[in-house]
């Protein structure tokens, strides 16, 4: 029996949908633009089953894809789990066989000497959804990725690039480089849980694994998301770390330590692994980064960054926490490392002083290449907010979506509505040989009062003048962690 | 390690059985502030605003990154839904069959 009923996170707006769908011809406010033809795929997390701990990660939740697809002004959304090996086990038991994020040893017995053996099949898919080389498929950085079929959703099973990706994990954040087409992905906790290796990649237009590098990281860390330049790979280690020996106690897999440096390697892109330096800095954390860029010795790497623990369901232990001195908030930040210089420092500037939020994107065509603007959400507690109508989150929520042109020092904002809470936003090209920003910044606002959720379109570079169409479901569709917008010749879409 | 009989989600378990709800008691809660306040109500050993000697914070509802999540600490500023039908407190505690004879949906 499926009972959340004592769950109190899963309330209201926040109670398990664990419904697939489709909805043929959106309802649409505005006008969609008729050159955007391609999909908007998002996939985020949704209990199959209720967690077996109160205080669980819902990055622990199952994957969910949803697939808005647009083609000649008219959008169809589908909604789809991601039947993972995990999930699979789960609805056969009827109940939650898993324990902890990332922690097998938490896991019911009937399983947890398999899990404990081989972590890997505890993977959800749920944190990234991408294509590559005429294939769709989901990641979590816990195991391999699972391939969907982008016109039904239909999950097709993990994939193993013809037995030529050799790391246990795959990274929710491979790069494609948009001169050569390559995907550059990789694992960390390559061989094994707690482990340091990384495992580096190449993966070519055709989806063949072309090059492998291995090397190791100077603490186990999540390493979440990584950088690239034409000429450089970029791998940020910061101060959430694990340990067998904490993984055995039943804690759940992240501890925060603010005694931990930050590490940020730098790594020759046609280099081997004797080449990586680290360079090392004051405690922060890093979760993704926006762009980086090699100028002449130097590169250059810009990224929301915090100083204080990110994720309060991923604590500290006892004596590991923040210093009081700590700054608290997520900003917009610049990382300048000199390859030239003998020391291991680096120069750290705060672009913009507003607090924002952590994920931030970017127009993909220009990823390690030179840039001007960077996207990301934003609460603004001076917008309107009716807390009788969606609780008591004035100045708590992602009501924003932010421009902020990195060349200018200036900034400008998109405002969803005052009931309105935002998922990531996606940057889509007007054209495929449009200029950098000419687009649309499109994302789902999750409409509290109303209960249901909204895939809102904005000009990107018109932001102040709001929707220029929002896409209405008729339902809520559960958390998002990232999604992409892949134009309709990358994807054989329905 | 946590000891492995948690195949539900704890959040501390309440001493007295919970009594059934009259008509009053279900339109008054229905009216109540918080959905946190009404959970945490029908569990008063975790109740952060129970009265009597000072004990130790009970695990709230907190709120991050545009969702909820549960505190153990206590020490989080709380997430209160908005009060009525939509935010989904109080049928959770209505037995199914009473609220059909109060409010004749079938």
């Amino acid at each position: 029996m499926v009972d959340f009923s004592k769950d109190p996170t899963a309330r209201g707006f926040y109670a398990p949908d664990r419904f697939e769908s489709t909805v043929y011809d959106c309802e649409v406010i505005g006008r969609v633009p008729s050159e955007m033809n391609g999909a908007f795929v998002r996939v985020g997390t949704e209990w199959l089953y209720p967690p077996r701990f109160a205080d669980d990660s819902i990055f622990n939740a199952d994957g969910f894809v949803g697939l808005f697809r647009f083609k000649s002004g008219v959008v169809d959304y589908r909604g789809r789990w991601v039947r993972t090996a995990r999930w699979q086990n789960d609805n056969a038991a009827h109940r939650q066989l898993y324990g902890y994020y990332r922690n097998p040893f938490t896991d019911d017995p009937s399983i947890r000497r398999e899990t404990i053996e081989k972590p890997y099949l505890r993977t959800l898919a749920n944190t990234n959804v991408i294509a590559h080389a005429g294939k769709l498929f989901a990641m979590k950085e816990d195991g391999p990725p699972y391939e969907l079929d982008p016109k039904t959703l239909a999950t097709k099973g993990p994939m193993s690039f013809e037995g030529r990706y050799h790391s246990e994990t795959f990274s929710a954040h491979p790069k494609v480089d948009p001169v050569s087409g390559e995907m550059i992905c990789y694992g960390y906790e390559a061989t094994g849980l707690a482990s340091n290796d990384i495992f580096l990649y190449s993966v070519d237009r055709a989806g063949r694994v072309t090059r492998e590098l291995r090397f190791k990281a100077p603490y186990v860390s999540m390493i979440h998301d990584i950088a690239i330049t034409q000429r450089h790979f970029v791998f940020p280690v910061f101060a959430f770390t694990t340990s067998l020996e904490r993984l055995r106690a039943g804690k759940i897999h992240w501890g925060w330590d603010a005694r931990l440096p930050t590490y940020i390697g730098i790594l020759p892109r046609d280099g081997a692994a004797g080449d990586l330096r680290w360079f090392k800095g004051p405690t922060r954390s890093i979760v993704h980064t926006f762009n980086a860029r090699t100028e002449g010795s130097k590169v250059i790497l810009e990224s929301p960054v915090t100083e204080t623990n990110p994720f309060p369901f991923f604590p500290a232990d006892p004596g590991n926490g923040d210093s009081p001195d700590a700054r608290h908030g997520t900003t917009i930040r610049r990382h300048v490392f000199d390859l030239d210089s003998k020391r291991d420092g680096y120069g750290e500037e705060i672009l913009f002083e507003r607090s924002v939020s952590g994920l931030g994107r970017i127009d993909d065509r220009y990823i390690s290449l030179p840039y001007r603007y960077a996207y990301t959400g934003f609460a603004d507690p001076n917008r309107p907010f009716d807390e009788s109508r969606a609780g008591n989150l004035r100045g708590r929520v992602t009501n924003c979506y932010g421009r902020f042109d990195l060349r200018a020092g200036t900034a400008a904002a998109y405002f969803a509505g005052d009931t309105h809470t935002l998922n990531e936003p996606v940057f889509v090209p007007r054209r495929a040989d449009s200029p950098e920003g000419d687009g649309y910044l499109i994302g789902v606002a999750n409409n509290l009062a109303e209960m249901r959720s909204e895939l809102v379109i904005a000009d990107a570079q018109n932001l102040e003048a709001g929707d220029v169409a929002r896409i209405i479901l008729p339902f809520r569709l559960g958390p998002q962690v990232h999604g992409n917008w892949i134009p309709e010749d990358r994807l054989a879409f329905a | 390690m946590r000891k492995s009989n948690t195949e539900r989600i704890h959040v501390g378990e309440s001493a007295a059985p919970r009594a059934r709800l009259t008509r009053r008691s279900f339109l008054g809660r229905a009216a109540s502030l918080a959905g946190t306040t009404t959970v945490l109500a029908a569990l008063p050993e975790l109740s952060p605003f129970a009265s009597g000697p000072a004990r130790a914070r009970a695990p709230i509802v907190g709120f991050h990154m545009d969702h909820p999540y549960f505190d153990p600490s206590g020490t989080a500023e709380p997430y209160y839904p908005p009060s009525g039908t939509r935010s989904g407190q109080a049928l959770a505690d209505v037995a199914q069959i009473h609220l059909i004879g109060q409010f004749g949906y079938c």
